[in-house]
């Protein structure tokens, strides 16, 4: 079960979209479960090479697929750091990205234990 | 002679004439001078003149007497030789006594020729010593014969000769005396008269001058040295005048001036004196402190109120020439200024700084919650003007302002932000709700069920459309709204809006028309987004406000000039016209202000928010235009606006001319009940060289069927009121078997009506087209109609929103994304329309697949490394041709509705925001369809 860090809604309308199945629905999942961590090695390499480019593209994709998960707070992490990278303010980014892997990780878990009757219940 | 006299007595200089002026009547003058010279010499010439003449008269007057004694002895010796001879002595005595008469004859005595005295008379002693002595021989003549018979002596005596002369010499001497007299006279009167006279003028002249300094001009006129000498004098004399008259006047003028300066001088002192007694008043009752320190920082003057800032009531002596830093000791000392209390010497410090540095006026805080403003200014002579002003209310004000602005400051950035995350926390679960009844529409519903669906879809729907609204509205009010200055092709833009509503108008059965005069240059340079919105805005409120009759847009050139080339300024009339319920004269003016409504029920019955116009109005002005609204109660409403416009070069046409030159010529039947829509469509058919016929009833145009009129096309309304379009269309067909024409539907209708879509289908048409057709639509229609051998399109070609995605299976579409997860749920929704997309991860990729094969539609993600979405599509773009191109849908996680502009005018065909709401991907994929089936048929 989930501990409310994973929007239900969103989960319910990523279903609806491609279609309804839940197995279809598994395959992204593990598709984002295995990406996601990958995106923030991408934001900590970025980060120490402070290439605001390549950690924007990072934050942009991690915050895209989060918001489809419904990982509504990594979403918006990602979310500030992507507009701080586009407008050269970034600020503290080691804090912002420990703050990013945290959040990624529980939301991860999280993520793995939605189960089918958690979406498709009313 | 004269004149070196002359000249030596004429003066030539002051000195000279003094010493000269000594002399002239002890020494010299120049009478004597003259008289030395003239009398000896008429002395002279008298004397030799005389000499001469006595020389001469005493010769002849010897001669003369030497002549008569000869004579006389001649004579008188024939008189005697007579006695003599007869020796009568007696007798020659008595002859000779004869003689002695004459006074000259002193002596006369004969004798014989024994040289005895016969006879004499006189002295005849000195007979022979006289000086006149003559002696004749007497001789007798007898008979022829002469005989010597004796001697005859005379003697003259000199006495007359001696008295003559004596006469003679005393004349002489009278004569020259007279003479001497009357040259020396005649010298001396001359003399006077031609020099001395003038000379003595000019002397006098001089003297006078020289005692009284008063010049006189000498009175003498003559044309010798002198006249001259003493004209050249009078010159002399008037220049010297004149000279000392100019002398003198600038002197007078001097002293004039040198008065009139003093006068002014003195007045200018007692000005000067006034001037600093006011500014002595003025400093002193002036509000604020003044002091005036000279480069030193001395002080100069101050007036009270400066004493009382500073060192407070008490304290009140504060001596001219005290230093600044005294002073400000002083003050620190007295207590007053509270920051001197913490730390009194670098308070000094800093007021010393402030004041020998001349900074921005500052603010400085004075016991007992007063604070003043300080301005130290320089003057030209290095010296500090202070001036110290009481704000204490001021400040107090300006605090109060200072925490209003910050906190409207606070409240506005909160309604930023809180609108820029209610459109995004918003759209989010409302895309969700949309989606969401889409899929629900979808699936097997009992008719309440449908109806209830339909009914969150709508509302969802509005409250986008509000969100939107709301958006836009602080965007205007912030000023941040932008017009874009882009081609603007017109009859795309109106027509396009128009199709907008469509659905709208033909679910309240109301017929929308648009026209657009034909003067209306095909583009211009424009905002087409933003004009789009106005058009939308007041057609919406047009249908909106209307339940029965129509809504008409009209466009036209306002100045009626046809003939504009490209960088003309023209002026584009825009109208939109209702007949719907009307606005109340006393409501018109609230039409434009924010959030307001005619009243109150409006939002109840029709919703809205009443931001539309507000934004519209704002949209038109900024535009450069104005917008007017006339209206009758009951009757209808119409909005108009003009906007000024650059005529911008024509699109690319010639496909179109191509299709025009086909279609040229053709007859065309046109069957609309709708009186509006009938005339502007035969309009428009006219000027694409069509010959068209119309008629409001079916039955008519059957008839002129009947009577054996033929017409390539059949344009005809789908509602009627004595049979619809299929009737007449299945009417015609029966009539005329294999003529009849091909036959084109219009109609209004939903799209989604599925029993017309099937009848339609079931009858057959060449298109059918939904009111009011763009021209673009209505050419390819009519083309495609008249024109056998091109393919005939397939009713839902032209049925931009569907919805249904078997329609649009045949589109072929490349997904581009770089996030893998996006890709699998993009083709994942897609493959559930039935679509099977190309996927592609790069930018890079995208262009390659696009070069290799043809797609329908590129759904383009924005966002991705090296080449992102916009870079792609521009170079997709440049490689492909105008009829190769897909229609390129911009993805992006980004909710701001300026972006969907910005990706719209950096040359996106179209956007959808992520996640991907399928309503949207649809509608946006009804849309491309669109955009192929109106391309130009191949
Ligand atoms: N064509 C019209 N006929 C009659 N009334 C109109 C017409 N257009 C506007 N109005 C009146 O003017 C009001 C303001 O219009 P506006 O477009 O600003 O707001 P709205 O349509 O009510 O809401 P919104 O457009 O924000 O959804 C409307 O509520 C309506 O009362
Ligand atoms: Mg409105």
């Amino acid at each position: 079960m989930s501990d409310g860090r994973i929007d239900k809604s969103a989960l319910k309308r990523l279903i609806a979209v491609i279609g309804g199945a839940f197995e279809d629905f598994e395959e992204l999942r593990d598709d984002y479960v295995s990406g996601a961590p990958d995106l923030v090695e991408a934001l900590r390499t970025s980060g120490a090479e402070a290439d605001w480019s390549a950690m924007r593209i990072a934050a942009h994709t991690l915050k895209s697929n989060a918001r489809d998960f419904g990982a509504t707070r990594l979403a918006q992490l990602c979310e500030r750091l992507e507009h701080q990278c586009r407008d050269g303010s970034v600020d503290a980014p080691q804090q912002a990205i420990d703050e990013i892997a945290a959040e990624e990780r529980a939301s991860r878990e999280a993520l793995i234990s939605v189960s089918a009757n958690d979406v498709t219940g009313d | 002679m004269r004149r070196a006299q002359t000249k030596e007595g004429v003066p030539r200089g002051p000195d000279r004439f003094r010493r000269h002026h000594v002399r002239r009547f002890r020494l010299r003058s120049v009478q004597s001078k003259f008289l030395a010279y003239a009398i000896p010499l008429v002395l002279l010439s008298t004397l030799m003149v005389f000499g001469a003449f006595e020389f001469n008269a005493r010769r002849s007057a010897q001669e003369q007497l030497q002549t008569k004694l000869n004579e006389l002895a001649q004579i008188q010796s024939r008189v005697v030789a007579e006695s003599l001879w007869n020796v009568a002595d007696q007798q020659t005595k008595l002859i000779l006594k004869a003689l002695l008469t004459d006074t000259d004859v002193v002596a006369a005595a004969v004798y014989d020729e024994r040289k005895t005295l016969v006879a004499s008379a006189g002295d005849v002693e000195g007979l022979r010593g006289s000086r006149y002595f003559a002696e004749r021989d007497i001789i007798y003549t007898d008979e022829g014969d002469e005989i010597r018979i004796g001697r005859l002596e005379i003697a003259f005596s000199d006495a007359r000769l001696k008295a003559i002369t004596r006469e003679r010499l005393t004349l002489a001497a009278v004569l020259a005396a007279i003479l001497l007299l009357g040259v020396t006279s005649a010298a001396l009167i001359a003399n006077r008269r031609i020099i001395g006279r003038p000379l003595s003028l000019l002397l006098e002249s001089i003297n006078m001058a020289h005692r009284s300094g008063q010049r006189q001009t000498v009175d003498w006129q003559s044309d010798d040295e002198i006249g001259r000498v003493v004209s050249a004098f009078n010159d002399l004399q008037e220049q010297q005048d004149a000279y000392e008259a100019e002398l003198r006047a600038s002197r007078d003028e001097l002293e004039v001036r040198v008065e009139a300066r003093t006068a002014e001088l003195a007045q200018a002192e007692a000005e000067a004196l006034k001037a600093q007694k006011q500014l002595t008043d003025a400093i002193a009752s002036i509000s604020e402190g003044f002091a005036l320190f000279d480069r030193d920082d001395k002080l100069v003057v101050a007036n009270q109120r400066y004493r009382e800032i500073m060192l407070g009531d008490g304290d009140v002596d504060l001596p001219v020439g005290i230093l600044y830093t005294d002073i400000v000791r002083r003050a620190a000392a007295s207590g007053r200024f509270p920051k001197a209390n913490e730390d009194e010497e670098t308070w000094v410090e800093r007021q010393v700084l402030r004041h020998r540095k001349v900074t921005e006026p500052f603010i400085q805080e004075v016991l007992g919650d007063h604070w003043q403003q300080i301005s130290n200014r320089k003057t030209d002579e290095g010296g500090t003007v202070a001036v110290h002003s009481d704000i204490t209310d001021i400040k107090r004000i300006s605090d109060e302002l200072k925490r209003a602005k910050d906190s409207a400051e606070a409240a506005n950035e909160a309604k930023s932000v809180f609108l820029a995350t209610m459109s995004h926390e918003i759209r989010t679960p409302l895309n969700g709700i949309i989606g969401m009844s889409t899929l629900l529409g979808g699936t097997k519903l009992d008719p309440e069920q449908r109806d209830i669906s339909a009914t969150i879809m709508t509302a969802a729907e509005t409250l986008l459309t509000i969100i939107n609204d709301i958006l836009d509205f602080s965007k205007v009010e912030a000023g941040a709204l932008e017009l874009e200055r882009l081609p603007l092709e017109l009859a795309e833009t109106v027509e396009s809006s128009v199709e907008l509503i469509v659905s709208k108008a033909a679910e309240k059965g109301i017929e929308l028309a648009c026209s657009i005069d034909q003067s209306v240059p095909s583009c211009v340079y424009g905002d087409p987004v933003r004009l789009k919105q106005i058009l939308m805005n007041l057609l919406n409120n047009a249908v909106k406000f209307t339940e029965k009759g129509e809504v008409v847009l009209t466009l036209s050139n306002k100045l009626g000039i046809e003939t504009l080339k490209p960088g003309d300024t023209m002026l584009l009339s825009f109208s939109v016209r209702d007949t719907g319920i009307g606005i109340p004269p006393d409501r018109m003016d609230r039409l434009f202000k924010s959030f307001s409504q005619v009243d109150a029920s409006t939002t109840r019955r029709y919703g809205g928010t009443g931001l539309g116009l507000v934004i519209t109005k704002r949209l038109v002005e900024l535009m450069g235009g104005e917008i007017t609204v006339s209206s009758q109660l009951g009757v209808g409403t119409t909005f108009a606006f003009t906007l000024p416009f650059e005529v911008a070069p024509p699109p690319d046409r010639s496909q179109r001319d191509h299709s025009l030159a086909r279609i040229k010529g053709h007859r065309v039947l046109v069957v609309d009940d709708n009186r509006t829509n009938r005339l502007i469509l035969t309009e428009r058919l006219r000027a694409w060289q069509l010959v068209a016929k119309a008629t409001g009833s079916p039955n008519e145009a059957l008839d002129w069927l009947a009577a054996g009129e033929r017409f390539d096309l059949c344009i005809v309304d789908f509602k009627m009121p004595e049979m619809n379009g299929f009737e007449l269309t299945e009417a015609i067909r029966r009539q005329l078997g294999a003529e009849a024409p091909p036959v084109v539907l219009f109609s209004s209708v939903s799209p989604v009506d599925s029993d017309f879509r099937v009848e339609a289908e079931r009858v057959g048409f060449s298109a059918t087209l939904t009111k009011p057709a763009k021209s673009s639509h209505l050419l390819n229609a009519i083309a495609g109609a008249i024109v056998k051998d091109a393919e005939l399109m397939t009713p839902g070609d032209d049925r931009p929103d569907l919805g249904l995605p078997e329609r649009l299976a045949r589109l072929k579409i490349l997904l581009v994304d770089d996030n893998l997860i996006n890709r699998k749920v993009g083709a994942k929704i897609l493959k559930r329309m039935g679509v099977d997309p190309d996927v592609v991860s790069s930018g890079e990729e995208a262009v390659t697949s696009c070069q290799s094969a043809h797609y329908d539609v590129v759904l383009m993600d924005i966002e991705m490394p090296e080449m992102d979405g916009l870079a792609a599509a521009g170079l997709i773009r440049a490689n492909l041709s105008e009829a190769e191109r897909p229609f390129i849908v911009a993805l992006t996680a980004n909710a701001m509705s300026t972006e969907r502009e910005t990706y719209l005018q950096a040359g996106m065909d179209d956007y959808l925001s992520k996640p991907i709401d399928v309503d949207a991907l649809v509608k946006s994929l009804g849309k491309a369809a669109f955009f192929r089936g109106s391309r130009p048929i191949a």
